[in-house]
């Protein structure tokens, strides 16, 4: 009896042990705020809940920088962090955050339009909890996450999702995926609310151009791609002539919205708004389940050998090799491809122009990487540093 | 009522369950005879806990 | 050292810890977070191969452990409360009075009889998606009618076992293609002929095979060994904490902008107070409480850890080093071996190899030029066939459980089940090959 005590008593301690370090690390990522050094030339940073009073109190209720040159032309919108285990859609929107000096019109940035998916790492993903980016003052350090909000801020889901308005049936946990829930709307849970707050922003702020940052794994066919709604074709068919004949070693392809795939920013957002709305792509051989060592060196390098070995089975749709899909490489194409964007746009539409300066080319990314062009936010005026 | 406090009212019910069974599997453990249950009611309540305590 | 050295021997200390785990008599949980230890600890001191790798500290493989432990954690609630409303109908005498009832009306019957019992095993876990709820909620109502009409105890459990199989494979609700198609970003769309077809037929073709003759059922016999149903009960009652069920789950579905979204898990508590108010005796809550959760600590317990060991496997290269293997085998050697690999692949993980398999699968498929719709869903009708194997053998030990089987778990349950399911599977193998024909007939 006693020895029965004395073993429950030490199963408790191992996992009570066990359960006090996991719940620190846990929380330590839920609690980590990220720095966010606003360019010099912005103007204002609302929150989505100015737009919407839907995501008003939540964790979503995201930083909306505002870069307005006062100069009439077109309105952009970046998205990054729809999915967090896609890093780069963030490094990219938070590039133009810390860099973007506006010309002509306005830019409107969100860094992270799912903060909730951010909170935490998705289960049985073995992922790192963040990921660092080397700069001339030391490391910046994100939170790595989820591709869907985490349970702690949208419990239960449905047995099944039926995506609004469409009516179409989505697999239950894609009612936390900020990619599947637009338009949204203003009381479903808190993915939909996010989009139709998101929605809110776009209609009030009459965007022109919506840019969604994404990465996908390299055996998924929508790959190093610009998906764009209808409305978009000749720019994005340009801007992929472009930017394949003169700028990436990799091309990068275009190809149209599917109508009858709901829920997606490239098919919701320009049919429930005048936005023009774009969705890029770029390979992230952390992504694939044929992936080796799960860490944070792959996440950063991009380099897999069980990649590169799918890839000799014509099993990929992206090259792959020893030099892998550095964060720099896949950061440079994604901010690239919106300048190019808006430099096709800008020719084809004058009136409605976005001018932009300050933005690293793709030369300059490749050759310095990406940590040198984010700011410290120690070193920076206080009323420029924000927090995500 | 509007459907988001409904909606929050349905989350804290969830940890009630959660709660509830979390209980249930404390009491199993503290009735239990066998080691080896005993070693698997202890794994079981590494979720739970950090679950109520919305950490995880 | 390469990765894919590191991999393969993490993998083999992984089966060599689990097999030393179950020589020592551990159970299958325990010797499954034993392997899952060792696979983590070699991980952490074996070569990585030549790129280079993050520091991986020891608080960090802790939490490993523990967040792949909440992997299933949504559906061990669901086991929990659905089980524990079952229960408490039990307890109060509702499976009793139901099951006295079909006997009476329907003994004469034996075709209409089946017909109806594939019928209530059916929607349960098509609503639910999973077997092993429709073995709980409503396996042992089926199970003590099948043996009123004299079906043998190996019989009786094989049949429930592939019931709950096809249930779980049965539209609208299919877990397996649901998180494939979600883990290839592909919508959930299209799959419900394709996988109607398959589960349908396969749960007549295991009905009729296992059930389908037998003597004329003895009224009298019958009535007299199957448990008395306490006074007061009545159809309405009975009926109730169904209709509650149906109305909850139906609600979402019909009116799902209008009507809160609950999740199983609450549905099946508000169905379990719902048994509270209408039943004539009532059951201690919090006792059924606790034995549900002693019924189900194998089945609870194996989830959480089958998701500790898939995140140290994912974590070691293990995960990607399977997936790997099946997706760079010929399209020949996968036509003709998947009917082995995916049951024996669920088996052993549950519904991480939806992800695991059957994302790069579709991939493979997809880029080979067949159809991903009609593949995928006869493999999510393959999947739940390998729940009666170890080391998880959720809904197999489900159905052991419920129908309290006292013959030999290999030779007499499994054995039972191998005729109905290789039909299955071959029909399912057929539906895979000729994917590309069919998707114009069946196809969304």
């Amino acid at each position: 009896m006693m020895k029965l005590r004395t073993a429950k008593a030490a199963i408790l301690l191992i996992a009570g042990t066990c359960a006090a370090i996991a719940g620190f690390l846990f929380r330590e990522h839920r609690v980590y705020r990220e720095a966010v050094v606003a360019s010099s030339s912005i103007t204002e940073v609302k929150k989505l809940s100015d737009y919407s009073n839907a995501v008003k109190g939540t964790v979503n209720d995201a930083n909306v920088y505002i870069f307005d040159s006062g100069v009439p032309g077109g309105t952009v919108v970046l998205i990054g962090g729809t999915h967090p285990e896609e890093p780069v859609a963030n490094l990219s929107a938070q590039i133009f955050t810390e860099n973007v000096r506006t010309l002509q019109g306005k830019v409107i940035v969100i860094n992270r339009i799912n903060t909730s998916a951010s909170l935490g790492t998705r289960m049985g993903e073995a992922y790192p909890r963040f990921f660092h980016v080397k700069t001339s003052w030391g490391e910046k350090k994100w939170r790595y996450g989820d591709r869907v909000s985490t349970p702690l801020d949208s419990w239960p889901d449905p047995e099944v999702y039926i995506h609004y308005p469409s009516g179409q049936n989505l697999a239950y946990m894609d009612i936390r995926n900020v990619n599947r829930t637009w338009p949204g709307r203003p009381d479903g849970l808190l993915a939909e609310r996010t989009c139709f707050a998101a929605m809110e922003l776009i209609r009030k702020e009459k965007a022109d151009i919506v840019m969604d940052f994404h990465e996908a794994e390299l055996e998924y066919a929508v790959e190093n791609t610009i998906v764009v709604h209808e409305e978009g074709q000749s720019v994005a068919a340009m801007t992929s002539m472009m930017l394949t004949s003169q700028t990436f070693d990799v091309p990068i392809g275009m190809e149209f919205s599917p109508k009858a795939l709901h829920g997606l920013s490239h098919r919701e957002i320009g049919d429930h708004s005048d936005a023009v709305s774009y969705l890029v792509e770029v390979a992230e051989p952390m992504l694939d389940r044929i992936r080796g060592i799960t860490d944070e060196e792959l996440l950063m390098s991009g380099k897999d050998r069980f990649v590169m070995k799918a890839g000799e089975h014509k099993l990929l749709y992206s090259p792959i090799d020893e030099n892998g899909w550095p964060v720099d490489k896949r950061t440079a194409r994604h901010v690239t491809t919106l300048m190019t964007i808006l430099q096709v746009h800008n020719m084809l539409t004058p009136d409605k122009a976005v001018i932009l300066e300050g933005i690293p080319s793709y030369g300059e990314m490749m050759e310095k990487g990406v940590g040198a062009f984010f700011s410290n936010p120690d070193a920076s005026p206080s009323e420029r540093v924000f927090y995500e | 009522m509007d459907m988001v406090m409904i909606n929050y009212c349905v989350t804290v019910l969830y940890y009630l369950i959660t709660a509830f069974f979390f209980l249930a599997v404390v009491r199993n453990f503290v009735s239990t005879k066998n080691i080896e249950e005993a070693i698997l009611y202890g794994i079981i309540m590494i979720p739970f806990a950090l679950r109520i305590l919305r950490l995880k | 050292m390469t990765m894919f050295h590191h991999s393969i021997i993490v993998l083999a200390v992984i089966i060599a810890a689990f097999a030393a785990g179950k020589k020592y008599l551990l159970t299958t949980e325990l010797a499954m977070f034993v392997s899952a230890l060792a696979g983590l600890a070699a991980h952490m001191v074996l070569p990585k191969g030549v790129d280079p790798r993050s520091p991986l500290m020891l608080a960090e493989t802790i939490r490993h452990i523990v967040e792949g432990t909440f992997t299933y954690f949504d559906v061990c609630l669901i086991f929990l409360t659905a089980t524990f409303f079952m229960a408490l109908y039990k307890e109060a005498g509702g499976v009793a009075f139901i099951v006295r009832k079909i006997v009476r009306t329907f003994h004469a019957r034996r075709f209409v009889c089946l017909l109806l019992l594939v019928l209530v095993m059916l929607a349960p876990g098509a609503i639910t998606g999973s077997g092993a709820t429709a073995v709980l909620t409503v396996g042992s109502l089926v199970g003590s009618v099948l043996l009123a009409m004299g079906v043998t105890e190996d019989r009786r459990t094989a049949l429930i076992f592939l019931l709950a199989a096809m249930s779980a494979a049965c539209p609208p609700i299919n877990l397996w293609a649901m998180m494939a198609a979600a883990g290839a970003n592909m919508p959930y769309v299209g799959f419900a002929k394709p996988l109607a077809v398959l589960s349908i037929t396969g749960a007549l073709i295991s009905a009729f095979w296992l059930a389908g003759k037998g003597k004329p059922v003895d009224l009298e016999k019958a009535m007299s060994e199957l448990p008395e149903a306490p006074e007061g009960w009545n159809w309405p009652r009975a009926m109730f904490p169904f209709v509650l069920l149906s109305i909850l789950v139906l609600g979402g579905r019909f009116l799902p902008y209008s009507f809160p979204v609950l999740g199983l898990p609450l549905i099946f508590m508000a169905s379990a107070l719902s048994v509270l108010l209408v039943s004539p005796v009532k059951p201690a809550v919090f006792r059924v409480a606790s034995t549900t959760v002693s019924n189900l600590l194998g089945l609870v317990g194996i989830m959480i850890v089958v998701g500790a060991l898939i995140q140290i496997m994912t974590l070691s290269g293990v995960r990607g080093l399977l997936s790997l293997a099946v997706v760079t085998l010929p399209l020949a050697v996968l036509f003709s071996t998947l009917w082995l690999i995916l049951p024996i692949s669920e088996g052993m993980l549950q519904y991480a190899v939806a992800p695991l398999i059957g994302v790069p699968l579709i991939m493979l498929f997809n880029m080979k030029g067949l159809d991903p719709v009609i593949s995928l869903a006869a493999w999510s009708v393959m999947w739940p066939l390998g729940d009666c194997l170890p080391p998880t053998a959720v809904v197999g030990r489900a159905a052991v459980m419920e129908l309290d089987y006292r013959g030999d778990y290999f030779r007499g349950f499994v054995r039972t089940t191998l005729v109905p399911m290789a039909a299955i599977l071959f029909l399912c193998t057929l539906f895979m090959v000729y994917s590309k024909e069919l998707s114009g007939l069946i196809g969304g």
